[in-house]
């Protein structure tokens, strides 16, 4: 394994699994991902991502040993894979997908990472669910966790001291070919997006934070987790499924909200389309 | 009769759960004795969570702060979800996952689950009537959270999207 704050490893990680790979092209429509509780799936808490946003931004987060066992779960029905790896904590954080160390211990979880474990369907042969398992923290990481947490300020997107905005990763920095016209406008119309779904308190759910306590989260609070969502905030939008009330029933949007958010969704799904078909017409060069 | 408890209370109960039922019935259509339909399953159900929507929804600003706490209207309001969600749930027929509904397979799949999530509910509804007949403003407010958070775990596992 490299070492843990080795961003040249890291890159190439990411545009490998990001790429025609075989993770990407072997993880189900919505893949859920979180942390192994020792409880059944069903009652265990995860977060729903698009195949981009898992290959791209949280499976390279890990560094692989290379090897894999492979066991059929009876109580899931489903195969397990576990691969042992180890989680590159050491990497600025703007590289990772949002500030893990909002909750020391989703964060010191993360840093003592063993080993993921991926659920295949036996029928599709496609990972329904990846998850990631804590070995014992030790008291190190204890430490560097509850005072990452104590410093976190609640955004999770925020400007550096360049101006930038960060996490980077989200804003496919690295994904996308550095001259790909359209990348530049991906965040200035994931901005005018964010502040209709504020409006239409989409940022009272689908945040990290997760407080309304789901059990399938969905995450859009960075261009990159909006991305991967878009065409079903568009459709949950158009159909009246979303928003939903305190007890996960719909609740109707203002007809303005509702219109205004479509307009800004459509417009930043145009820009995505826009530079993916371009990445697929230069792929060759 | 205590000063706080609710004047109405003697027309709550089984009584007044039966008269939603023949209301809702007598709406739709179906005729008693007759085995229903699944259609006619999936019609009532959803009348009822309709009705459980309308009433429970009439809490929350109370909860709020956004209007007083009012122990007899609130009563009449958590005799009334607490019936609807009761009978709710006997219209669950095998094979009423298909048709004008959002209920989940998973219903019919984990039906002890699904039974967890009902019984879940019925404590928390259960809660909240003991916080209004005490007059409790402040468990009252905890209550209809805790019943919220109920009815979204249930839905969120076995509503479909």
């Amino acid at each position: 394994m490299s070492n843990p704050g080795d961003q040249q490893a890291f890159d190439r990680c990411r545009q490998a699994l990001f790429g025609a790979s075989v993770l990407r092209s072997s993880l189900s429509p919505i893949i859920l991902w979180g942390r192994a509780r020792g409880a059944a799936l069903t009652e265990t808490p995860l977060t729903q991502f698009a195949p981009d946003v898992y290959a791209g931004l949280y499976a390279p987060l890990f560094m692989f040993a290379g090897t894999a066992t492979v066991t059929f779960d009876e109580d899931e029905q489903l195969y397990k894979a576990v691969l042992p790896v180890g989680f590159r904590n050491r990497l600025p954080p703007g590289q990772f997908p949002y500030p893990f160390w909002h909750d020391k211990t989703k964060w010191s979880s993360y840093q003592a990472t063993v080993a993921l474990q991926f659920f295949i369907d036996p029928d599709s042969d496609l990972i329904k669910v990846a998850q990631f398992v804590p070995g014992a923290p030790s008291p190190t990481v204890l430490a560097e966790a509850m005072e990452a947490a104590a410093s976190f300020d609640g955004h999770w997107l925020w400007t550096d001291g360049n101006g930038r905005t960060q996490p980077q990763v989200t804003l496919f920095d690295g994904l996308y070919r550095a001259d790909n016209p359209h990348v530049a406008e991906i965040e200035s119309r994931y901005r005018a997006l964010a502040l209709e779904m504020r409006e239409a308190e989409c940022d009272s759910c689908h945040v990290p934070g997760n407080p309304q306590k789901l059990k399938r989260l969905v995450l859009l609070q960075t261009p990159a987790h909006a991305a991967g969502e878009i065409r079903r905030i568009l459709e949950s939008v158009r159909n009246g499924d979303m928003p939903q009330d305190d007890t996960g029933i719909e609740k109707p949007l203002p007809p303005a909200v509702k219109q205004r958010l479509l307009a800004r969704a459509e417009a930043f799904e145009a820009i995505l389309t826009a530079a993916r078909d371009w990445e697929n017409r230069h792929a060759a060069e | 009769m205590r000063p706080n408890e609710p004047r109405h209370r003697r027309a709550s109960g089984p009584g007044m759960a039966l008269a939603v039922v023949a209301a809702l019935v007598a709406a739709f259509g179906t005729v008693q004795g007759e085995p229903l339909t699944v259609d006619d399953a999936i019609k009532l159900r959803r009348a009822a969570f309709a009705l459980q929507g309308q009433y429970f929804g009439q809490l929350k600003p109370m909860a709020a702060g956004a209007v007083a706490f009012d122990t007899r209207r609130a009563d009449a309001l958590v005799t009334r979800v607490t019936a609807l969600s009761q009978m709710a749930a006997e219209f669950f027929p095998a094979g009423s996952d298909q048709g004008n509904t959002k209920a989940s397979a998973a219903i019919w799949q984990r039906p002890d689950d699904f039974a967890q999530r009902e019984r879940a509910l019925q404590t928390e509804l259960a809660a909240l009537a003991r916080s209004v007949q005490a007059s409790d403003e402040n468990a009252f407010k905890s209550a209809v959270a805790t019943t919220s958070a109920a009815c979204k775990a249930c839905h969120e596992d076995f509503r479909a999207r």
